[in-house]
């Protein structure tokens, strides 16, 4: 027996290698580096957009983190944390963005400085892959991007040091055979546009208690200022969402380009005082009522159909009596009509969710009478208003060419004015005058009503229509999602040789890469996607046939976006660029339908052409390793290989034959006969003078060797060869 | 029919850090989703192939594995009981595979034949190390597999006994019951030299012969004496408190031990006479660590 003594080595209190004695300690100081890296890299993306405050205390608390892991003292990394949080918060609001990134550095550079156990800097890694995670949320690019792989590696790192030094090359094994999965899940997993709440609404998730939703919107109403529609764009509530279905010949099939999406709501005819209202005494259900239009004469206002768009709608309460359906109502829900000029509106104001199958005409010219109070309405200018803008509609009028009159007009704004969301009420007497000659930068709104006063200061009917515009395409799926943010007004005009004409003054201003700059750090962007066809529908003067009017400046507008992304990298069109879009169109290349029917199929065939190509290169390099190798001697390497991987291993100085009766033993007494057989063959086959071994049939033999079963054959197989063996 | 190594009861499972990534991937992917973040898509989708890849790497780690556990030494109060177990397998394998036993896990293996693993010790008494268990990791440690170790489904597990810390400051005096045979032993009489052993007073160091052989050598007053018997008995340190006088009692049991004598206990209700061997002193060691029917502790 031999006594421990005195001089045996004493362990940490935690026990050694299951605590934070000894080499487990080691590496814990080991992981501690990269780790410490990886949350320096996490601060560092992030204090660019730090205020000052926020930049001085994280820096602080990775020096403490620092100290720390060099000196540790459980007291400090709480007594510094509370320091440095209430130092932050002082400094800036509890519930920003800033405030939460900052904390979560503070938090993880102390856990690190208190590490004492693998889960603590597990927590500290997993709070620096966060900041880094949040730092790509401010300005993606190939900084970024650089970031992003740097974090990678240092996260690998940092665990296999955790592991032992030792495991450093199995870990960077680990990474490279990572990243073509994490290219297929990136290429393959379905994208939806659109944040959470958006997808959770789209899917009918009850997240959001429905009187948040009334309170936070702004109702839409008869009434409206210029500058209303961008105080309603600032909002996130919900107001619809729109499912469509897939169609064929006359049926428009799935989403309509998003830019043609126009909800409408109100349609708003006299201008007064710098408002524009609704008919007069709509406020009343009887007046109401008696505007409406039934079915068989809206259908006579038509003067050329276009496709039929079907689509089920849900609709989130909002007070007021508007319902929505894009282009042109086809269809009448329950308990609602369609007004005189094509609003649909419910019997009762919205107080709840409301579902409702819907069909619009898309692509239709319509109106084919203006009636003479109609007429008057949509002219009507108070005499002394907007003395500017009168003067200016006379120089750009075109006598007895209304159209190019409309043409000119949007002429006009589109050059030398501006577009921002930003941009509140001119206020004032004069609110059109103000934005025409002196802000010169606005909003739809602006640019509608604008138009409009031009339109009939030049003797051309117009009307203001109010509601929205666009909303989110939930990617792979035909739903549009839309918010109070996409709130829009535009313009319809009267030309008489085409009805009701919609102009959109704002609409080729509106650059949502612009939009985009302006937003904050955390990417609250919701995907205002331009239409694929940008021309505005405005009708040749001569003919029936529409003229694009808008058409040059609005090509002008996406060939300076395809130019952007020909001068993009590889990885700036396939990584940061990468969306929903994009993967319909791999799909459509692929000629499989846009779904996530055809995803799984794609991600399946490349999981298979890796794995294909894994087993390729483990062939290759069996045969590098065997290469040389008599029959028998390979036989031999794969005879072991298998029982190995059993647990048999052949010691070094092992015999074959030996080797292959204490297999047997460990497999079972049938199975020791069996594989004790063998010995034989290969002993003849290796060192005999012939060399002869019959390939086929130890092929077949090897086959039956695994670690569950034995097939029946085995023995007789084996019997037969014995029965056959060369004689030594 | 099943292989040794390959039978059931593994036990697979996230490590804390496979915990935090776990938690951390789908996190990440909500924010990708909420923010249309292609970088944070790219990172949550790393992190979760690099959780799949452990798991698959995990997940026959310990096919073909088997281990020996060697019996447990008994160790000293505050000195650590080491855990060994022999393994066999691809050593492919092998090199990655601990052993675990109360919670705590041992280092991998490496290129040794043995896992092994150290447990630092508190208090005497016997102490229940349940049933020892196999052990691996994949490289980023994300992803561990256990298996119990031989065929313990019926038992208990195994026990170890943690003897108390033998005081070598104070040794106690054990008490002369008689000779053995031969002529008294004279402590003046030095019948030769011979290496160091604990429980050698610096007194009896021969510096000369340390200094010229390079190792520390005392003087041996035994060689060629006859055996005397001493009993340590309980009263004889009882003064010094329960636990010190149990230290006491295992230094003079050791020294008696090394010094050839025959040495027995008398202990509160057990009496065990004086006897010679290494065995005699393991009866007394344990009866010692016994005393009291405390059990072992780790610290």
């Amino acid at each position: 027996m031999t006594l421990p003594g005195r001089g045996a080595p004493r362990l940490h209190r935690h026990g050694g290698p299951g605590g934070p004695g000894g080499f487990y300690r080691q590496r814990l100081h080991a992981a501690c580096v990269p780790t410490a890296a990886l949350l320096i890299l996490g601060v560092a993306v992030n204090m660019l957009h730090w205020p000052l405050a926020g930049t001085a205390v994280a820096l602080a608390a990775a020096l403490v983190a620092v100290l720390l892991t060099w000196r540790p003292r459980r007291w400090v990394a709480p007594v510094v944390g509370a320091i440095l949080a209430a130092a932050l918060l002082s400094q800036q609001r509890w519930q920003s963005g800033d405030s939460l990134t900052a904390l979560i550095a503070i938090a993880s550079c102390l856990k690190l400085g208190e590490a004492e156990r693998s889960r603590d800097v597990a927590v500290a890694l997993v709070g620096g892959i966060w900041l880094t995670a949040l730092g790509c949320l401010w300005e993606p690019g190939a900084a970024m991007l650089g970031a992003v792989a740097g974090a990678g590696l240092l996260l690998v790192v940092a665990l296999a040091a955790l592991e032992g030094r030792s495991r450093l090359p199995g870990a960077l094994r680990a990474l490279a055979l990572a990243l073509p999965m994490t290219a297929i899940l990136f290429a393959f997993t379905p994208r939806v546009t659109g944040d959470l709440g958006v997808l959770a609404f789209a899917l009918g998730l009850p997240l959001v208690i429905e009187t948040e939703v009334e309170k936070n919107r702004t109702p839409i109403d008869n009434q409206l200022s210029m500058g209303e529609v961008a105080e309603r764009a600032g909002t996130d509530a919900r107001v619809l969402v729109a499912s469509f279905y897939n169609g064929a010949g006359g049926i428009y099939d799935g989403v309509p380009p998003l830019g043609d999406l126009y909800w409408r709501g109100p349609v708003l005819w006299t201008y007064q005082d710098g408002q524009w209202l609704g008919r007069k005494g709509w406020e009343q259900r009887g007046a109401r009522m008696r505007g409406r239009i039934r079915m068989k004469a809206l259908k006579d206002e038509l003067r050329e159909a276009g496709k039929l768009s079907f689509y089920d709608m849900t609709i989130f309460p909002h007070r007021t009596h508007w319902l929505y359906a894009h282009g042109f109502p086809a269809a009448v829900p329950p308990s609602s009509f369609v007004s005189r000029d094509w609003q649909l509106q419910n019997m009762n104001p919205v107080r709840e969710v409301l579902h409702y199958p819907m069909m619009s005409w898309v692509d239709v010219q319509s109106g084919v009478t203006l009636s003479d109070e109609d007429r008057a309405l949509a002219l009507a200018l108070p005499e002394t208003a907007e003395p500017r803008t009168r003067a200016l509609a006379a120089e750009i009028a075109v006598p007895d060419d209304p159209l190019a009159t409309a043409r000119a007009g949007v002429r006009l704004l589109e050059e030398g004015y501006g577009y921002n969301k930003s941009i509140r009420d001119p206020g004032g007497e004069n609110p059109v005058d103000r934005f025409l000659f002196d802000i010169k930068i606005g909003f739809a709104g602006h640019f509608a009503s604008a138009y409009a006063v031009l339109m009939r200061a030049s003797g051309i009917p117009a009307r203001l229509v109010s509601g929205y515009r666009g909303g989110v395409h939930l990617g792979l799926t035909n739903r549009v999602f839309v918010m109070e943010k996409d709130a829009y007004v535009w313009t319809e005009v009267w030309l008489d040789s085409h009805g009701w004409v919609r102009v959109d003054p704002a609409r080729t201003l509106s650059n949502p890469r612009a939009d985009q700059a302006s937003i904050d750090g955390f990417g609250l962007v919701d995907a205002v996607e331009e239409d694929d066809r940008p021309e505005e529908v405005l009708p040749e003067t001569s003919g029936a046939a529409p003229v694009h009017l808008r058409i040059e400046s609005d090509t002008e507008l996406l060939r300076g976006d395809e130019n952007d992304m020909a001068d993009a990298g590889w990885w700036e069109r396939w990584l940061l660029d990468f969306d929903a879009r994009r993967q319909i169109e791999m799909l459509e290349a692929a000629a499989l339908e846009a779904s996530w029917r055809g995803l799984v199929l794609i991600a399946g065939a490349a999981a298979a052409a890796l794995a294909a190509a894994a087993l390729v290169v483990m062939g290759v390099a069996q045969w590098i390793a065997t290469r040389g190798l008599s029959p028998a001697e390979r036989f031999c390497v794969r005879l072991e290989r298998r029982l190995a991987r059993g647990g048999l291993v052949r010691a070094r100085a092992e015999g074959l034959q030996s080797f292959l009766e204490r297999a047997g033993h460990a497999v079972g007494a049938e199975q020791a006969v069996a594989l004790a057989g063998l010995g034989p063959m290969l002993r003849a086959a290796l060192y005999g003078p012939t060399g002869h071994f019959p390939t086929l049939e130890a092929e077949r033999l090897l086959r039956n060797v695994n670690q569950r079963s034995i097939d029946p054959k085995f023995f007789s197989i084996l019997s037969h060869l014995y029965r056959n063996r060369p004689k030594v | 029919m099943s292989m040794p190594g390959t039978s059931a009861g593994l036990r697979r499972a996230p490590t804390p850090q496979g915990w935090a990534l776990l938690m951390a991937a789908p996190a990440l992917f909500l924010l990708a989703v909420n923010y249309s973040s292609n970088l944070v898509f790219t990172l949550s989708f790393l992190v979760l192939s690099l959780m799949i890849n452990a798991g698959i790497a995990t997940w026959r780690g310990l096919d073909g594995i088997e281990g020996n556990l060697a019996p447990v030494a008994p160790a000293f109060a505050g000195e650590p009981l080491t855990l060994t177990a022999r393994l066999s397998g691809p050593a492919t394998r092998r090199w990655a595979v601990r052993l675990r036993a109360l919670g705590r896990s041992g280092p991998p293996a490496g290129e040794a034949p043995d896992a092994r693993l150290d447990l630092c010790t508190a208090g005497r008494g016997p102490l229940a190390l349940g049933i020892p268990e196999l052990e691996t990791r994949d490289a980023l440690g994300l992803f561990r597999v256990r298996r119990a170790l031989g065929n313990h489904s019926d038992d208990a597990g195994i026990e170890a006994m943690i003897w108390p810390a033998p005081d070598w400051t104070a040794p106690a005096e054990g008490v002369e019951t008689g000779l053995s045979g031969g002529r008294a032993w004279n402590r003046d009489e030095i019948a030769g030299l011979r290496p160091w052993r604990h429980g050698d007073t610096p007194v009896d160091m021969a510096w000369r012969a340390t200094m010229r052989r390079g190792e520390p050598i005392v003087r041996d007053y035994e060689a060629g004496h006859a055996r005397g018997a001493r009993l340590f008995s309980w009263s004889g340190v009882a003064g010094a408190g329960p636990e010190a006088g149990l230290s006491r009692l295992s230094a003079g049991v050791i020294s008696a031990n090394r010094q050839g004598l025959a040495a027995g206990l008398d202990l509160p209700g057990l009496r065990i006479d004086p006897a010679e061997g290494e065995a005699q002193l393991g009866l007394c060691l344990d009866a010692l660590a016994r005393h009291g029917g405390r059990t072992g502790r780790l610290a």
